[in-house]
């Protein structure tokens, strides 16, 4: 083996182990990442789901994905018939232009803190409006995006607040 | 080789992407939920914080706070009265703080959180216990809707401009720190750390300055040039003018026509 070829060889050598350790830092930041979902696993599905306020996750297509459980408590308490699942949300029963702004436009990733809203629950199925003075106790709402790992937003999420 | 290594990565993260899939939803709900969240063990010991609480409330890193801030013990919670009903939340109670204004001085010197221009962080805080499936509390959270940072510079600045679009009236303190959205005392302190004088001070001085403005025009006796500032002329004024100016009026007029700088 020529004196070139020996150099080569420790080029190449040198070239996979670099690759080697571009891997291994992915491989650690996902084990990071992994682990500090699995430590906390309960415990994020706990934050959403006693969150005092209503938490909707909805899909760019409308379709609520997960509700907390204030969420569910409100919409039974407005729905006309409470035994039927909140699993969508009807656009076109949405008055407030911002809200419907909102709705829309978390999907570019913008975040809209809302303010002095009538009826936002009756943009879900089965909730009629009610007049401006009973249009119910949450009046505030922040819209936000939530992204995958690619940044794509693959979620919106719509907190009510009093 | 390497084909092989990002392959059995990729096949790796896609099985733990789908077995975590929902679960990765809420962590992702958490970490960009746009207002700060705390999580804390119920001895008070913060246990997890998301992205807004890093920025919004400028804590440096996740380990300068998780595991070493409790919320029992901070002076600043302890200071504004709010500990007791903090710590209703492990009777089982959600519990609600409206106006928490915590000055950020405090903070910096007590949890060195970044240092910025801010004054006060104003917030309603939700306190609400977490429970397991044998209802039992194992965590409490703790979700800071901010409703106002008072970083200084602004509100000083409505202050200013308040004050010169009414100094010929008398000195309003409480409509001026009205316009700067401040209360009374926070204006004060803000306005003097700000400017290095008083809220009356930076009155007197400006009304002083239109003052020598219009002393300048020679159609109008002393007398009515102080009375086009809505100053009377006496003895009080005047002896104001001098230890303002260095000079009395007339003789600040004198000088001017003369060319002499005062």
């Amino acid at each position: 083996m020529g004196a070139r070829s020996k150099e080569k060889l420790l080029e190449e050598m040198a070239g996979v182990q670099r690759i080697l350790e571009e891997r291994i830092q992915v491989q650690g930041e996902m084990v990071k990442d992994y682990k500090l979902l699995l430590t906390n696993e309960g415990l994020f599905s706990q934050i959403i789901d006693l969150f005092p306020y209503p938490i909707a996750i909805f899909t760019p297509q409308y379709t609520v994905v997960t509700a907390n459980k204030a969420f569910v408590a409100e919409t039974k308490e407005l729905a006309e018939s409470p035994e039927k699942e909140v699993d969508c949300i009807l656009k076109y029963r949405i008055d407030d232009t911002q809200l419907a702004s909102a709705i829309t436009r978390v999907f570019s990733g913008d975040t809209f803190y809302l303010e002095g809203l009538e009826n936002p629950f009756s943009m879900f199925p089965g909730i009629a409006k009610r007049s401006a003075s009973a249009s119910g106790y949450y009046s505030r709402a922040v819209v936000f995006p939530v992204p995958a790992d690619d940044d794509e937003i693959t979620h919106g999420v719509i907190v009510f607040m009093p | 080789m390497s084909d092989y290594i990002e392959n059995a990565q990729n096949n790796l993260a896609k099985t733990l992407q789908s077995l975590l899939k929902e679960k990765e939803l809420f962590a992702k709900v958490v970490e960009f939920f746009p207002y700060p969240i705390q999580i804390f063990s119920l001895d008070g010991t913060a246990r997890m914080i998301n992205r807004a609480a890093l920025e919004m409330i400028g804590i440096r890193s996740m380990e300068s706070h998780v595991g070493k801030y409790n919320a029992f013990e901070d002076p600043i919670v302890q200071h504004l009265g709010f500990m007791d009903q903090v710590k209703q939340v492990l009777t089982g109670k959600t519990v609600y703080l409206t106006d928490f204004n915590a000055p950020y001085r405090d903070m910096i010197r007590y949890f060195n959180v970044v240092d910025r221009d801010i004054q006060t962080i104003s917030s309603d805080i939700t306190c609400f216990p977490l429970v397991n499936a044998e209802e039992e509390i194992e965590y409490f959270a703790a979700v800071f809707i901010f409703k106002k940072i008072y970083r200084g510079k602004e509100e000083i600045t409505w202050g200013k401009q308040y004050i010169k679009d009414h100094w010929r009236e008398p000195f309003d303190l409480a409509a001026t720190a009205k316009a700067a959205c401040l209360s009374k005392a926070q204006f004060i302190k803000l306005f003097k750390k700000h400017t290095g004088v008083t809220p009356h001070e930076y009155y007197i001085n400006y009304k002083i300055s239109k003052l020598k403005e219009i002393l300048l025009d020679t159609n109008l006796s002393i007398a009515q040039a102080f009375a086009a500032c809505n100053i009377d002329y006496n003895g009080y004024s005047a002896k104001l003018f001098k230890k303002k100016v260095g000079v009395t009026p007339s003789e600040y007029r004198k000088r001017c026509q003369c060319g002499i700088s005062t």
